[in-house]
């Protein structure tokens, strides 16, 4: 009953005209920012945080909730239409949104990515809103084992996502981590694969990565059939302006699982939307009835993606708001947006400043359905983008591309673009696939910094960890992902034999 | 012009990186060394099995799975360009690089438009593109006098 007077209390501190103007802003330049690569919510956070200092907090607030949201989204457009994740968390977006840009379905694509964000987000909102005491309490019980254990079900993973080749995935995966483990080790600092660069002391910066070996490799390609008249995005096959209900509940098994897959993995540190996205992908995969349709236009694959990575946001800021620790570069923006303002988060925030923490939950809540009406413009208005000749959209792609480096890595950030393009366009040239790569590369620092961290904790006797309830819990969750495949395709099997002998 | 690929490419390759990324590790300790050693040896595995697949497919294996890249010059033409672009980028700063590249791009990918067309698309975009990201996100692109 207490929290229904503090949600009560939230939407009232939002009833001023400037917290929605603020809010309609934030999600407009978060989408924006999301759709461009090299940018992200946390970059257009950090942005405007001067000016969010000179705001009323509640204002100020609701327009970094809005960016936050409305770049989570964005993110999916340029993963739609052109290929390139505009961030790492739509990165599984692209595994079947653009294939289905390019097969005349841009809009379904685009339309299915907003509204799986929406529901994403309003479900970790409301999250936030109810639970947020009790997540609290579950969040600290994460600790190094448990982040171990977590980036293992996430390594697992790659074998939903190696395709029909499992040496050349399998050589992708493992490349990713190599690629990842560039830079300082994280128990005794040593330079690993630097070869005497300092450039590379600090490690391959994912944008870099993200923009060569997943964005430039398609501009590469669209090049190929430049000359040949081939049209590379087939015309789109009919208008389309909103979801049936229909369609909508037609993936309402994907939907429900990957917000509440999604939220959970938000709730671990460090996880993020990132890893939240790429797992509901894989999940989704495993269950679905056609899993070789995925990668190759399964609109369920879009809505797997972008359900999870925007229900991973309330978990996410759970952990900031409830401990004071962040758990995310934007949180870490969020929560120095309250500092500034002599707000300290923590366990003492909710009970001393309970109308700011639920202002900020009902306006995240408000920011997501924003999201929900203004994203049917950008999906109009992004489904153009494809009638531009590609004689125009591939340069002007390439310059996006080496801003979006350069305004993250600088030079050495392009070098390493344009090095990582031409790599990238062989691998792909011949089949090699490209997700098990960029899991790998997200997971490592998290599943190696965490076992030392582990070790250490346990001084050398890692079966320790085994006493730990949330580890073991994990444990069951990867097991049991693992033995779902071989016991979906027994129950099969026994069905199938049951039926042959009622047949004869 | 194409260009046919093999994978056992990718298999020689895997195998010498392997090389030269463990020599690199030569002086490190145990704890450094556990998950690169596993994922090196690993890759070592897996590169010899792709050259020795590579090499054991016959011709009609080998014509069935063939992978080319169907235009070779444009795309090597398009990735010189890049990196002349990427070369001048700081030197001559943001406006004038993008300019001369995209003006460059129209002629190699020869597409058929009025030279005012060209010098519109190529004076524009760059201008549009220094206006969102600097003015408007407050990215800091390199300039010359421009």
């Amino acid at each position: 009953m207490e929290i229904l007077t503090f949600v009560k209390d939230g939407f009232a501190a939002l009833a001023s005209f400037n917290v929605i103007i603020a809010m309609v802003i934030g999600v407009i330049l978060g989408t924006i920012f999301g759709a461009l690569p090299g940018l992200s919510a946390t970059t257009g956070m950090a942005l405007l945080l001067p000016i969010a200092y000179k705001m009323d907090v509640m204002v100020a607030l609701g327009m970094l909730g809005g960016i936050y949201a409305g770049a989570l989204y964005g993110g999916s457009i340029s993963a739609i239409l052109l290929g390139i994740p505009g961030t790492a968390a739509a990165l599984p977006t692209t595994f079947d949104g653009f294939p289905m840009s390019r097969k005349g379905r841009p809009t379904e694509a685009l339309l299915a990515g907003l509204y799986g964000s929406s529901i994403g987000g309003v479900f970790s909102a409301l999250v936030l809103m109810f639970l947020t005491p009790v997540i609290g309490a579950i969040a600290i019980r994460f600790g190094a084992p448990e982040m171990f254990a977590l980036g293992v079900w996430g390594i697992s993973m790659v074998s939903g996502v190696v395709g029909g080749d499992v040496v050349k995935g399998l050589f992708m995966a493992v490349l990713g981590l190599l690629v990842g483990m560039v830079g300082a080790d994280s128990v005794y600092g040593y330079a690993r694969f630097t070869f005497g660069s300092i450039y590379l002391y600090g490690g391959i910066k994912l944008v870099p990565v993200i923009l060569g070996f997943l964005a430039m490799p398609k501009v590469l390609e669209m090049v190929e059939e430049l000359k040949s008249g081939k049209q590379f995005f087939m015309p789109a096959q009919e208008k389309k302006y909103f979801l049936r209900f229909g369609e909508v509940i037609r993936y309402g098994v994907t939907i429900i699982r990957s917000a509440v897959v999604g939220c959970i993995i938000g709730i671990a540190p460090a996880a993020g939307p990132g890893i939240a996205s790429m797992l509901c992908y894989n999940l989704a995969k495993k269950g679905a009835k056609d899993p070789d349709s995925f990668g190759e236009g399964n609109v369920e694959g879009v809505w797997a993606s972008e359900t999870a990575n925007n229900a991973a946001t309330g978990g996410s800021l759970v952990f900031a708001l409830s401990l004071g620790i962040p758990g995310s570069a934007a949180a870490a923006v969020l929560m120095s947006a309250l500092v500034m303002r002599g707000i300290q988060p923590g366990p003492m925030l909710l009970n001393s400043n309970h109308t700011l923490v639920y202002g900020f939950f009902a306006a995240f809540l408000i920011v997501n359905v924003l999201v929900f009406l203004f994203g049917h413009g950008f999906v109009q208005f992004g489904s153009q983008v494809l009638k531009v000749p590609v004689q125009y959209l591939c340069p002007a792609i390439i310059v996006i591309c080496v801003i979006g480096a350069f305004s993250d890595s600088s030079m050495f950030g392009m070098w390493c673009m344009l090095f990582l393009c031409l790599a990238g366009y062989l691998l792909v040239k011949m089949k090699f696939p490209v997700a098990p790569f960029m899991l790998s590369l997200i997971l490592v620092s998290m599943i190696e910094r965490n076992f030392w961290s582990a070790y250490s904790m346990t001084r050398g006797n890692l079966l320790l960890v085994f006493t730990r309830p949330m580890f073991l819990i994990i444990l069951f969750v990867v097991i049991a992902t693992f033995a779902a495949g071989p016991i979906k395709k027994a129950i099969g099997k026994k069905k199938n034999g049951k039926q042959d002998k009622e047949i004869t | 012009m194409n260009l046919k690929l093999n994978e056992r490419y990718v298999g020689y390759f895997g195998m010498v990186l392997t090389v030269v990324l463990a020599f690199t590790l030569r002086s490190a300790r145990w704890k450094t060394l556990v998950l690169p050693g596993f994922c090196l040896a690993c890759l070592f595995l897996l590169s010899l099995v792709l050259a020795v697949r590579g090499r054991k497919a016959n011709a009609e294996e080998a014509e069935k799975k063939h992978y080319e890249i169907k235009d070779i010059p444009m795309v090597l033409k398009t990735l010189v360009l890049t990196a002349l672009y990427i070369a001048l980028f700081r030197p001559l700063g943001f406006l004038i690089s993008t300019f001369l590249f995209l003006f460059a791009y129209q002629f190699i990918t020869g597409y058929k438009s009025k030279l005012l067309v060209k010098l519109l698309w190529a004076t524009l975009f760059p201008i549009a593109a220094y206006l969102i990201f600097k003015t408007g996100f407050s990215v800091r692109l390199p300039t010359l006098f421009l």
